[in-house]
């Protein structure tokens, strides 16, 4: 058994990581960027220009603890996916960050094309938003509400036969 | 000059001391334990200052963690009793960078070092930078944010900010998926309006309220040409007007049709001009009475709906029983590939199961929900050679059962329904030894009997039925086989033990609120290698030593007793 080949990645801010290259293959764009490579160009490292290196670090972390789920499914069917916001245990603790670096892990999980991963974070979002009222959405995220008295008061009525299940 | 103790015992002296409220004498065990343990400072302190903040004294309790920081840097025990201390006084800030030094100086190993971890997380999603998400994520990972919401919850997303309200609308996947329910507000006049996507067509619609007024339907209508799925459950007043309305429109897409107005009443007619008028439907649910009506001829038989694989009425009325045969044939030849079958009462009573034969896809047969008190159909032997799932439940007629051959039957559900052990005969053993002048019935290899549940039912039968029916030995491909409050009817150590000499494919065996004792569930156990799931709730009679074997051959056993 020969060792598991390692590879290295750059981040946006020059630090240089080495993980394991199934790891890293997690991330589509990785996979695909390696695939194209020349097999000794792997030896360098490989800039990951949009990803510091906290977060790098963070989502590296996620993949380690995914390294051997199944691969993604192709199929893009929005009919088939579930509004199910239920997310394991593990990430569930993993997602536990403030919302500077949650946002950041969904951006780079975007970014990286980590669908599993950009999954859990929108889920993580949408379990922050869901059941509540819009004046506990906004203190969650902190938002200014813009809208006048009157503009709000209409809106509200609007949507009011929607509060009635 | 006090006894010298070790670090444990002063601990607990310490702890003695102050339960016995002598709490002079415990800090001054204490203030000597740090005297003399210098290098265990740490434990000492920490219990100080539990104490001191027991008694109200934050203060002190505050100054002893901050000792534990600054003697021990590398013990995150200080950090998170100091850290406490301070979220205890909405001190979160202060709390907060803290638990961050704590992260920075203990080493990983530390045993504290993921609590540390954890309050720090918690405490940074509570008060650490908010983002905005609309000013800070593409369009594209919204939608995939807020499609995780029901279409309420989006709609309450709309009236948190103007950013909010412009981002969400342009992100036009959110609005495709409509649902209208509200039991008892009005929906104001213009809001369906505004609340369609603004380019692109419908993709389902769920109308869940009697207050919507003609011109918002239509108005939804005309915008529903690429709609897959339509759910109507309302009593409108003008339902028929609805209904033609509906027809005017042309579904070239819509595959799932649910109609639920239990009080509504639909002609045979209706039902059909819907699946001629929607070929692409695969599934309908009419949660409605059909009457037949006689004076309408009925369609040509040239015209069938292909596509439909599932179909549910609650119940057909005819008056006249001589036309509900002529009807029932040709009506199946209306839908030839119908899998699921969800089986109206006809005139109060089951469907005999003769007019299906013409069915061939079916897999699914469901008899539930009848009314009782009626008089069985008894109809001829019927030979299902697809029908693979039979599921009959609240009052489902024994009639339904009688005599029908489903060979390549997986799995038989029955549950709150008398069926007679010889209709379970003809089902389970669909060839039995003296039936030899029978004709074969094809037996496709990939199908054998899956599952078996009986649930308050009692087969009829001189005798004990489950010991009967065991011995027909047609259990060996059975995996899961529920038996839930079968006392009554003969579920006990005899049978299992019958039972045990030859399924020994079980997985999953329920057996709830059963006479059967220590015998059977040895039996199980020793028989069964593949058992992962055994419940043995209400099983009075199997003692703990029986309990404490199966637990440790089978994954899950569960064995609570219900006190009445």
């Amino acid at each position: 058994m020969s060792a598991v080949p390692k590879i290295q990645l750059t981040s946006s801010d020059g630090a240089v990581i080495e993980v394991d290259r199934p790891v890293a293959e997690r991330s589509v764009l990785i996979k695909h960027l390696l695939e194209d490579l020349p097999e000794e160009s792997t030896t360098e490292a490989i800039p990951v220009p949009n990803v510091n290196e906290a977060v790098l670090r963070k989502v590296l972390e996620w993949c380690e603890q995914h390294k051997k789920d199944p691969p993604p499914s192709n199929d893009e069917d929005s009919e088939s996916r579930k509004k199910c916001t239920d997310i394991d245990e593990w990430d569930q603790k993993f997602m536990q960050v403030d919302q500077e670096m949650l946002f950041e892990i969904i951006l780079a999980a975007n970014y990286l094309d980590i669908k599993a991963l950009l999954d859990v974070g929108c889920k993580t979002v949408a379990n922050m938003i869901k059941g509540k009222t819009p004046e506990e959405i906004r203190k969650t995220f902190n938002i200014q509400n813009d809208f006048t008295p009157e503009e709000e008061d209409q809106i509200r009525r609007e949507n009011e036969w929607a509060e009635d299940r | 000059m006090p006894l010298k103790f070790s670090p444990p015992e002063y601990i607990q002296r310490a702890k003695a001391e102050y339960k016995k409220g002598r709490k002079e004498e415990a800090f001054e065990l204490l203030q000597e334990a740090l005297r003399v343990y210098p290098d265990q400072c740490v434990d000492f302190l920490d219990i100080s200052s539990a104490m001191h903040s027991a008694d109200g004294d934050n203060d002190l309790a505050l100054q002893e963690a901050h000792q534990m920081m600054k003697r021990c840097p590398g013990e995150g025990k200080g950090y998170l009793r100091a850290g406490k201390l301070l979220q205890g006084r909405f001190k979160d800030k202060k709390a907060l960078s803290l638990y961050k030094l704590g992260l920075k100086s203990v080493p990983r190993r530390n045993s504290h070092y993921k609590e540390l971890c954890q309050m720090h997380d918690r405490l940074s999603m509570k008060i650490g930078p908010k983002v905005d998400p609309l000013r800070n994520v593409p369009l594209e990972v919204l939608e995939m944010i807020f499609l995780n919401l029901s279409y309420k919850e989006r709609l309450f997303c709309l009236q948190v900010s103007k950013t909010w309200r412009d981002g969400l609308s342009q992100a036009q996947t959110l609005w495709r998926d409509i649902e209208l329910l509200s039991k008892s507000k009005r929906i104001k006049p213009g809001t369906v309006e505004r609340l369609l996507p603004r380019t692109g067509l419908i993709n389902s619609l769920r109308i869940g309220t009697n207050f919507l007024s003609r011109s918002a339907r239509s108005c939804i209508l005309s915008r529903s040409h690429q709609l897959r799925s339509l759910e109507v459950s309302a009593s409108f007043s003008d339902w028929q007007t609805f209904m033609s309305d509906m027809r005017s429109v042309r579904f070239p897409n819509l595959q799932r049709l649910t109609l639920n107005s239990p009080n509504m009443n639909f002609s045979d007619h209706a039902v059909y001009s819907l699946l001629q008028h929607i070929p692409s439907l695969k599934w309908l649910d009419l949660n409605a009475t059909m009457e037949l009506d006689r004076s309408i001829p009925l369609p040509s038989p040239t015209f069938s709906s292909r596509e439909l694989e599932a179909f549910t009425i609650r119940h057909i009325y005819c008056p006249a029983n001589d036309y509900l045969e002529t009807w029932l044939n040709l009506f199946c030849l209306v839908i030839p590939n119908v899998k699921l079958l969800r089986l109206p009462s006809v005139n109060g009573d089951s469907l005999p199961t003769r007019f299906l034969c013409d069915l061939c896809p079916l897999q699914r047969l469901e008899y539930c929900e009848l009314p009782p008190g009626t008089y069985p159909i008894v109809p001829p032997t019927v030979t299902f050679l697809s029908i693979t799932d039979l599921v009959v439940s609240e009052d489902g007629y024994e009639s339904c059962l009688q005599g029908d051959m489903m060979p390549n039957l997986q799995c038989l559900r029955v549950s709150h329904a008398d069926v007679s052990l010889e209709a379970l005969r003809r089902i389970l053993h669909f060839q039995s030894p003296d039936d030899a002048s029978q004709e074969t019935h094809i037996k496709l290899t990939e199908f054998v009997l899956r599952e078996v549940t009986l649930c308050f039912t009692s087969p009829t039968n001189d005798g004990n039925p489950v010991l009967q029916m065991f011995q027909w030995k047609t259990f060996e491909s059975v995996e899961i086989l529920i038996l839930q409050n079968g006392d009554f009817f003969g579920v006990d150590d005899e049978a299992i033990l019958e039972l045990t000499s030859q399924a020994s494919n079980l997985q999953r065996v329920d057996l709830t609120n059963t006479a059967i004792t220590g015998v059977a569930v040895r039996a199980l156990v020793k028989n069964c290698p593949k058992l992962e799931y055994l419940c043995l709730n209400d099983c009075r009679y199997v003692p703990p030593d029986a309990i404490n074997l199966a637990r440790k051959h089978v994954r899950e056993v569960s064995s609570k007793i219900n006190q009445w």
